[in-house]
């Protein structure tokens, strides 16, 4: 974990040696407020991250949180902002969090499919519609233009 | 006009300079949204004291859905030749679908170029 503040003071902090929730708890006894929290999916492992800031001082915190899977403690109730933030990383990326009574869907009440925000979830327009990059310069779609010329392919897209 | 209207954070709309554009599909394969499509064919053209002649690439059709277009300026900034810019006329709303996909004639009808 590593966090810092606007203020350059940079605070280095290790997840294999400090909980999410305990972490929280301690800056919560310290005057400090939950302002957002997303998600990163990094294609290895998914990494959260988090906006503080100072209740008094209104310094700011950023704090980024190396997700060990995809189950995460809740601190909705040490945060009570992190309620709808843990509902959001829920339904897009698909984490589950513990120690909450609930978790409901905040837009995708009918969605069926992988989490959308997650990198092994697809955008299905992109099947349906042919890459408008694959011709080449000067190819009209006549055969025998550009013979030869290996084919372009989409980034991040499934061949 | 581009540099200009970007670093004031304007991102209008988009111009085409056709007679700049060399068809090089830079736009269309970086374009995140899928949202330019360009057609091209090659012709030779024998320049005056050339050996052989050249083969060019000119522009067909080059369109741009403005309603999958998300601003994002990565067509401007890949354009070896400032072919595309940003443009402070807004796209205007249209009746149907079909009313957001602006041709080569409507992006370069701002610019004033051909």
């Amino acid at each position: 974990m590593r966090a810092m503040t606007y203020s350059e003071q940079v605070e280095t902090l290790r997840s294999d040696e400090q909980s999410w929730r305990t972490w929280c708890a301690e800056r919560q006894e310290t005057g400090w407020l939950l302002d957002t929290m997303t998600l990163a999916d990094h294609g290895d492992h998914l990494e959260l991250l988090a906006h503080l800031v100072h209740d008094e001082t209104w310094q700011r915190m950023i704090v980024t949180f190396p997700l060990s899977g995809d189950v995460l403690e809740s601190v909705a109730d040490i945060f009570p902002a992190a309620d709808w933030c843990e509902r959001e990383i829920a339904e897009m990326f698909g984490v589950e969090f513990t120690g909450r009574t609930a978790t409901p869907p905040l837009l995708l009440h009918q969605h069926d499919g992988p989490p959308p925000l997650r990198r092994s979830s697809w955008l299905a327009p992109r099947g349906e519609k042919p890459w408008p990059g694959s011709s080449e310069p000067g190819d009209d779609g006549r055969q025998g233009s550009n013979p030869g010329r290996r084919r372009q392919r989409p980034l991040g897209v499934p061949s | 006009m581009s540099r200009e209207l970007a670093a004031h954070g304007v991102r209008q709309g988009i111009d085409l300079h056709a007679d700049a554009c060399t068809s090089c599909m830079l736009c269309v394969r970086e374009c995140p949204t899928w949202c330019i499509d360009l057609t091209s064919h090659t012709e030779q053209i024998t320049e005056e004291g050339a050996r052989r002649p050249r083969t060019i690439n000119v522009l067909d059709a080059f369109t741009i859905d403005f309603g999958l277009c998300m601003y994002c300026g990565i067509c401007i900034e890949v354009c070896p030749f400032d072919a595309l810019e940003w443009s402070a006329n807004a796209e205007s709303a249209g009746h149907a679908r079909r009313d957001l996909l602006q041709d080569t004639d409507q992006l370069s009808a701002k610019t004033g170029n051909p």
